[in-house]
């Protein structure tokens, strides 16, 4: 063997050379950083993204041939190198939808005359329709004019921010008479109200510190605040407590039965071939594709179980459904079905590190094998079946192809968890921040301006997901360094 | 004492208790998978269900009761003395010939009195209106049809010339009739009435003429629109049509987009009205058939015999779905009703009908993976286009399209897996120190991560239009992927000859890090003029206008992409799990014989990690093939048969999202989307199988040492 | 500290049992809450509405305007596609079906089977379906037979050659030789349907369309893909593309795509509707209502209209 190679040496020394520098080493090791980098490339995707919809853009004034005189106000959005045939192309977001055909605009970078970012152009966030981009020139409030022509733009930004604190405080009715004027980029001034202000602040003289102030209060918005607009503004709370909702309530029905089927193959099952059948059903089940799953408890548990229910339970108030149509109970169901093997492959890796004589030792003091599986095994074993429950709840929380089936809904106001009576809403819908990207990626009006929302929902899914993962690592590696000494033993 | 042995009773209870607990889990598993296997099979095998005649019945006929065609209910004409004279009906009106007059009768139940679900035996057809006839009328000739709220009558004078009349049967019907005639009406000719276009269809004289009907009453404006069989069966790529004239039974094909003829040897043949041409195979009738004709919202047609015999088939597929007789049939004419859920037949003393039990004809094994000779269409086709009904077409049901979308997706994934998966796991697995390894790996797996639906959205709206504007940049990559490594190791290899000061450790992933990055922004920058120098404007452009190859912004190289993505982390990780855990004790033998350390791992550790690829690469395939948001957000879902990279796919698990939640449950679409999840269930349930035998083949081969 | 790892497993599995008993405490509780509800002023309940997705913007807006009025009312939107709407009322998991198309005569049969009356149709407002290409795309009008040919194979109106590049519809220079991509929704959507019967004449789609889950992402894919053409509800339109003209093939004047938007629901005949489905239907058909209409790009129903839909189905309008 030896000396062929020696042979095969001397006679290729090129060959051989090449061999010695290892290209196929060089080659592997590029999977490596290639896996790394497209983690790195997607990540960085989202939080750029999402990080510039939250930081303040600078209002660009720009004055251009298409647009006739006068010139158009609003942030830069994106741009189109375009090809040797046609132009470069600027996208500005000017909002005020009402007053402009539509709130997005492609510019002929070419035919841009002047660009200029003035220091007194606001930028008002409105509760209703979207932003508005312009020069604020007076307030009114309660009918009372409040001249502003004399103050400085942080000036009448105070004056603005106060009057709307005002204006939040009043009844429904004298609200009608509190507006602001102001001025747009086509020289129109209008006359908006101020109870639909949401946030006002001036982009072009905005210090780092204020910028990241207004950064942190959308964040902070963003997370704790319903939709508005059919989801086009506003925040994602009740997607995050539909999506946590879900999971606790999957992870409350998954864990019992997970742990004790692991317990079964690690410490009950003699090997025959039940147990080899159970490792088969696991195995299987961990690799069903999840739309099976949804196809599954479509029929079987909203269309068979959810009717039968209703049809004995709830008769009288066919034919509104009140179980047999798809909600919150039957994803969980569904869900708890798809994570079972997680759990149930991370519980028995746990419970086969658990040294054997732990459980000798229990059982020669008398213990029952109930007692000792109570009392040792299973407490030792805690730390992955906390593992096996946050990967469970990780895999649940990014999938969305059986919610789709099983009970998501677009938009459902209340939310699954609420201080009434039952406090836990089965029958109702829910909102998922997954399927909230699909919806407002694929199906809002005016996608290019809620394009930074999308990326805000799935860097905060990510994030959830990357993060539970990472704690179940840590998790697992902790498991392991408590038993690595004994192993020994076994 | 006593209670010492309570507590040891107690305790034993508790014990046997908890281990029927942990069994009953056990069987669950078990159950849960057996549960879904034969849920999906449950809602599935009634695909395969047969067809058959069920129960007859009668109602005498007291000659002023009249099947409504459309669902075979027997009506009654509510008015004294209808007995006397001719009834003929159509799918939801009747007409009464006597003395000359025409009396239409409306047979629909009206919407907003409708209390009861199930029509009450011998309902009463309200009176429309009245027509004066001009003239003798032949009683045998008297034809009608309806469609919506038009009415076409036509009927022969001894003369032998025919009329046809059209009439608005609307809530404000005037009730003035339009009147054509047609004086040169050949004797021996068969016509049918299209009310749903307003045209009258004639067969005879080796000729099918085709005449629209103008809506305006200048009635000599008549266009005849003519086509001879001749011309027609020349067209015809295939048999030619043995048909001259010899027409023993003419009817509509199915939603009256064909015309079906049966000729004196009994062969049937099809003509497309759209094409106007002869639609596939000719094929021969069981029986002398005597009428023809076919459902209105299903490719379900009919043949019926003088002697009570029936045949029901679907057009576009062979074979028969049953033949029969139908007992108790007489001289009449036999009908099935337009929506396909009876015969009927008028006899002298009463009506009769037989129900037909035929839910699913559109589903056998051959039609659903087989080509079929669809109308407008020149050859067979593989198609899947399921939501006729919902628009009052024809559905095409064919999972053939579906399945390989769904491996095209998956194999494209893979494509782009694979080598990453395993050149990733085997530097982590084999040449990483342990201390990196433990931090590298988990990092990788992080890729799982990512939710399908995250990928998906970034597949579909940021880099689709991307890859198009950077096609050529795209298509260098793995080029670029391959030989960046490579020239790192030939700039090491000289390095090296040059000084042996060079490390003979190098650090390897940053200066790939390093390269790779660097290798990629300058080709970014340098891609798109390039790709205008060598293909004039844009590739995509180049390859239709050279190549006719057509150019999808959501094509299978996105999904390769997002797809990869997805799979890579498993498979990763249950390769580099099986390298790392193959003894380092084979592997260091072989070094210590001179082997490189390339040559031990492809010679010794790989072998012995060989039965983990082929799990990982099965299992890879599992998860691409059942894989839903990412096709489903970032493919076009368009049903093609096209293997091209730049072309899109619709894949089974996208369809069942898409299609499912507006099947409505225990229909035909239902159905067929549960059989397609089937179908998904058994190609991971068996891919998973056998990698899961190969993995305990390795469990087994490590055991040894 | 084992004693706290066991107290904790003790907690996850008597967490598994209580979904049961919570089950059965729902069940009285919305009992008790459907009672109440007849009798006390404020009206609560749950409204399910599963149905198109070009009124799902719409009715989310509906909805969030409801739970203003009413807050005990509660809407939850589903928007699947129109074909989603007949099955989900014929199967009782939806109080409100939007459908951007009407009911074909087999889904109300289906319908009449099961509950023996049919279902009750409201116009709720008017869209137009949009034709569209990229920006950048020279064409302004096309004729509706080359653009049933452009997205049809099956010349049903009329027989003409498979359109497959802009060439063939009169562009010139660069755009001659570029191929046509087009752009479609899903078979579940009523856009789809409408387009289907009104320009293909009820003949199939190309195969090559691409069938894309929302009308949005059809914008966003002819906005950035040269050589789309696409077509969606024109409140989807935006500046990233151009509407064509489609022009009638032999008369020459422009066409335009109008069709009804439709909500149906369950209301047997003879009984009165439930409080809170009455009270969405009037917010609906109210002048706040229609005013969101409007807001969302579609054309608002006359007010002479909405007052008949209201006194036909027997909501008092003050």
């Amino acid at each position: 063997m030896a000396s062929s190679r020696s042979a095969e040496l001397k006679t290729a020394p090129l060959l051989a050379g090449a061999r010695r520098a290892e290209p196929l080493v060089w080659a592997s090791a590029g999977a490596v950083v290639l896996a790394l980098l497209l983690l790195a490339a997607v990540l960085l995707l989202l939080a750029s993204n999402s990080f510039r919809y939250f930081w303040p853009q600078p209002l660009v004034y720009l004055e251009s041939d298409q647009l006739g005189p006068s010139g158009s106000l609003g942030i830069v959005l994106g741009r189109d190198t375009g090809r040797r045939a046609q132009n470069a192309q600027l996208l500005l977001l000017r909002g005020a939808e009402e007053f402009f055909q539509s709130p997005i605009i492609w510019l002929d970078e070419d035919r841009i005359r002047s660009r200029q970012q003035p220091k007194d152009a606001f930028a008002v966030e409105r509760a209703d329709r979207g932003m508005v981009f312009g020069f604020i020139e007076a307030l009114t409030v309660i009918g009372e004019q409040r001249v502003l022509s004399n103050g400085s733009p942080s000036q009448v930004l105070n004056a603005v921010q106060n009057a709307r604190e005002e204006v939040s405080r009043l009844s429904i009715e004298t609200r009608e008479a509190s507006f602001y004027s102001i001025r747009l980029a086509n020289g129109q001034l209008v006359d908006l109200p101020l109870a639909d202000v949401v946030s006002v602040h001036l982009p072009n003289s905005m210090n780092r510190v204020e910028k990241l102030n207004h950064f942190a209060a959308g964040v902070w918005r963003f997370l704790s605040e319903a939709p508005r607009q059919t989801n086009v503004q506003g925040g994602v709370l009740p997607a995050i407590v539909g999506t946590v909702t879900l999971v606790l309530l999957m992870a409350i029905i998954v864990a019992p039965l997970g742990v004790l089927a692991a317990v079964y193959l690690s410490e009950y099952a003699q090997s025959g071939i039940l147990t080899r059948l159970v490792r088969i059903a696991v195995n299987n089940l961990a690799g069903v594709p999840s739309i099976v799953y949804g196809v599954f408890g479509l029929g079987f548990f909203v269309y068979a179980v959810g009717g039968s229910i209703d049809s004995v339970f709830f008769a009288d108030k066919l034919p509104a459904p009140t179980l047999g149509t798809p909600g919150l109970l039957w994803a969980a169901l569904t869900m708890a079905i798809l994570t079972l093997p997680v759990v149930i492959v991370a519980t028995e890796e746990g419970l086969a590190r658990v040294p054997k004589n732990l459980r000798e030792g229990s059982l020669a003091l008398g213990a029952t094998r109930a007692e000792t599986l109570w009392r040792v095994v299973l407490p030792s074993a805690a730390p992955a079946v906390l593992t096996g429950l946050i990967l469970a709840i990780a895999r649940a929380t990014g999938e969305v192809a059986p919610l789709i089936l099983v009970g998501v809904a677009k938009y459902a106001p209340g939310l699954p968890v609420s201080g009434e009576f039952p406090f836990v809403h089965f029958d109702r819908q829910f909102m998922h921040l997954g399927f909230y990207i699909y919806d407002l990626g694929f199906q809002s009006p005016q996608i290019d301006t809620v394009e930074g929302l999308v990326y805000a929902t799935a860097l905060l899914l990510v994030g959830i997901v990357l993060l539970l993962n990472v704690a179940a690592v840590v998790l697992r590696g902790r498991l392991r360094e408590a038993f690595a000494g004994e192993e020994i033993f076994r | 004492m006593n209670d010492r042995s309570a507590t040891a009773k107690r305790r034993l209870l508790l014990d046997r208790v908890i281990s029927l607990l942990v069994n009953a889990a056990g069987a669950t598993i078990i159950l849960l998978i057996v549960l879904i296997l034969a849920y999906l099979l449950y809602t599935t095998l009634p695909l395969t269900r047969g067809t058959a005649i069920g129960a007859s019945q009668s109602f005498s006929h007291l000659g002023s009761t009249v099947f409504a065609r459309y669902d075979a209910a027997p009506w009654t004409l509510g008015e004294p003395g209808a007995e006397a004279g001719l009834l003929v009906s159509s799918s939801q009106v009747a007409v009464r010939l006597h003395e000359n007059q025409l009396s239409v009768f409306s047979l629909q139940v009206e919407r907003e009195s409708l209390t009861t679900p199930e029509p009450v035996p011998l309902q009463r057809a309200v009176l429309l209106g009245r027509i004066k006839l001009d003239g003798e009328v032949l009683e045998d000739t008297l034809q009608l049809d309806d469609w919506e709220e038009t009415l076409l009558i036509s009927y022969q004078h001894p003369q032998g010339e025919l009329v046809v009349l059209k009439v608005q049967v609307g809530e404000s019907a005037a009730f003035l009739p339009q009147r054509w005639r047609f004086a040169d009406y050949p004797q021996d000719s068969f016509h049918l009435l299209d009310a749903s276009r307003a045209e009258l269809l004639v067969v005879g004289g080796g000729l099918l003429r085709r005449i629209e009907l103008p809506s305006q009453d200048s009635s000599s404006a008549i266009s005849p629109h003519e086509h001879s069989w001749q011309e027609l069966s020349q067209r015809h790529t295939g048999a030619v049509l043995p048909v001259q004239g010899s027409a023993q039974a003419v009817g509509w094909g199915p939603r009256r987009d064909t015309l079906l003829l049966v000729d004196k040897e009994q062969f049937l043949h099809r003509f497309d009205l759209v094409r106007s041409a002869s639609i596939g195979p000719t094929s021969p009738m069981p029986f002398p058939v005597t009428s023809i004709g076919s459902e209105r919202q299903r490719r379900v047609s009919f043949v019926a015999g003088a002697a009570g015999e029936v045949a029901l088939f679907v057009p576009s597929s062979s074979g028969f779905l049953l033949q029969s007789i139908l007992p108790g049939a007489s001289g009449g004419e036999i009908v099935l009703s337009d929506d396909g859920g009876r015969f009927m037949q008028s006899q002298p003393d009463a009506l009769m009908t037989w129900n037909v039990l035929n839910d699913y004809p559109e589903t056998s094994a051959r039609s659903l993976w087989a080509p079929q000779w669809y109308e407008a269409a020149p050859r067979g086709q593989l198609e899947w286009q399921p939501d006729g009904l919902a628009i009052g077409a024809l559905s095409k049901y064919s999972l053939t399209p579906l399945l390989f979308g769904t491996f095209k997706a998956a194999l494209y994934g893979m494509l782009f897996a694979v080598p990453l998966a395993i050149g990733a796991a085997i530097y982590t697995g084999y040449f990483l120190s342990t201390r990196l390894r433990n931090r590298v790996k988990p990092t990788i797996e992080l890729l799982e991560a990512f939710p399908t639906v995250v990928l998906g959205f970034i597949a579909g709206l940021w880099l689709a239009p991307l890859l198009a504007d950077y096609l050529l940049f795209v298509l260098l990559l793995p080029l670029v992927a391959f030989s960046v490594p490579l020239l790192l190791a030939a700039a090491h290899f000289t390095c090296r000859s040059i000084s042996p000061r060079f490390s003979d450790r190098p650090p390897r992933l940053v200066l790939l890090l390093i390269a790779y990055l660097l290798a990629g922004v300058v080709l970014f920058d340098a891609s798109r003029p390039l790709e205008a120098w060598l293909f004039t404007d844009s590739m995509s452009d180049w390859l239709w206008s050279e190549f006719g190859v057509h150019y999808d912004q959501r094509n299978a190289i996105l999904i390769g992409f997002a797809m990869g993505i997805a799979i890579t982390p498993s498979m990763f990780s249950i390769l580099e799990d099986a390298i790392y855990a193959v003894p380092r004790s084979l592997s260091d033998g072989s070094l210590a014989l001179g082997a490189t350390r390339w040559q031990s791992l492809a010679k010794v550790v790989l072998p012995a990690a060989s039965p983990a690829l082929l799990s990982a690469l099965l299992i890879g395939v599992a998860r691409g093939l059942g894989e839903t948001m990412i096709v489903l957000l970032a493919t076009g879902n368009s049903p093609l048969l096209d293997p091209s990279p730049f072309s899109s796919m619709r894949t089974i698990s996208a369809t069942v999202a898409i299609e499912l939640p507006e099947a409505s449950a225990g229909g035909i679409n239902f159905r067929l989307l549960f059989l397609s999840a089937l179908v998904l269930f058994a190609l991971t349930f068996l891919f998973n199988t056998i990698a899961e035998i190969y993995r305990q083949r390795l469990r087994y081969t490590y055991g040894q040492f | 500290m084992i004693a706290r790892r066991r107290f904790c497993l003790a907690a996850a599995i008597s967490g598994f049992l209580f979904p049961l008993f919570a089950d059965a405490e729902i069940g009285a509780a919305d009992h008790s809450s459907g009672e109440s509800a007849s009798h006390n002023a404020p009206i609560a309940g749950k409204l399910v509405s599963v149905g198109s997705d070009t009124l799902g913007t719409l009715s989310s807006r509906w909805a969030e305007l409801i739970s203003e009025q009413h807050p005990s009312i509660r809407v939850q939107v589903r928007a699947i596609g129109s074909s989603a709407a007949p099955v989900a009322l014929v199967e009782g998991t939806a109080d409100l079906g939007p459908m951007s198309r009407p009911m074909t005569s087999a889904e109300t049969r289906a319908f009449e089977k099961r509950y023996g009356y049919s279902p009750t149709a409201i116009t709720i407002a008017r869209d137009s379906i949009a034709v569209f290409v990229h920006r950048n795309n020279p064409l302004d009008y096309i004729s509706g037979n080359s653009l049933a040919a452009v997205f049809s194979n099956s010349h049903r109106c009329g027989r003409t050659e498979p359109i497959e590049e802009w060439g063939q519809l009169g562009t010139a220079g660069p755009w001659r030789s570029r191929a046509i991509n087009v752009y479609g929704r899903t078979s579940s959507s009523g856009t789809y349907s409408v387009f289907r019967g009104a320009i293909l004449c009820g003949g199939e789609f190309k195969k090559r369309m691409n069938r894309l889950v929302g009308s949005s992402a059809i914008v966003r894919a002819v906005a950035t893909d040269r050589t789309a053409i696409g077509y969606a509800s024109s409140g989807y339109l935006n500046a990233g593309v151009k509407a064509l003209r489609v022009v009638d093939t032999e008369t020459g004047v422009e066409r335009s795509l109008f069709r009804d938007l439709y909500l149906y629901i369950n209301r047997a005949p003879g009984k009165a509707l439930a409080p809170q489905l009455a009270s969405y239907l009037k917010l609906v058909l109210s002048e706040s209502g229609q005013r969101l209409v409007s807001g969302v790009g579609y054309q608002r129903l006359p007010t002479e209209e909405l007052a008949a839909a209201l006194e036909k189905l027997g909501i008092d309008n003050e």
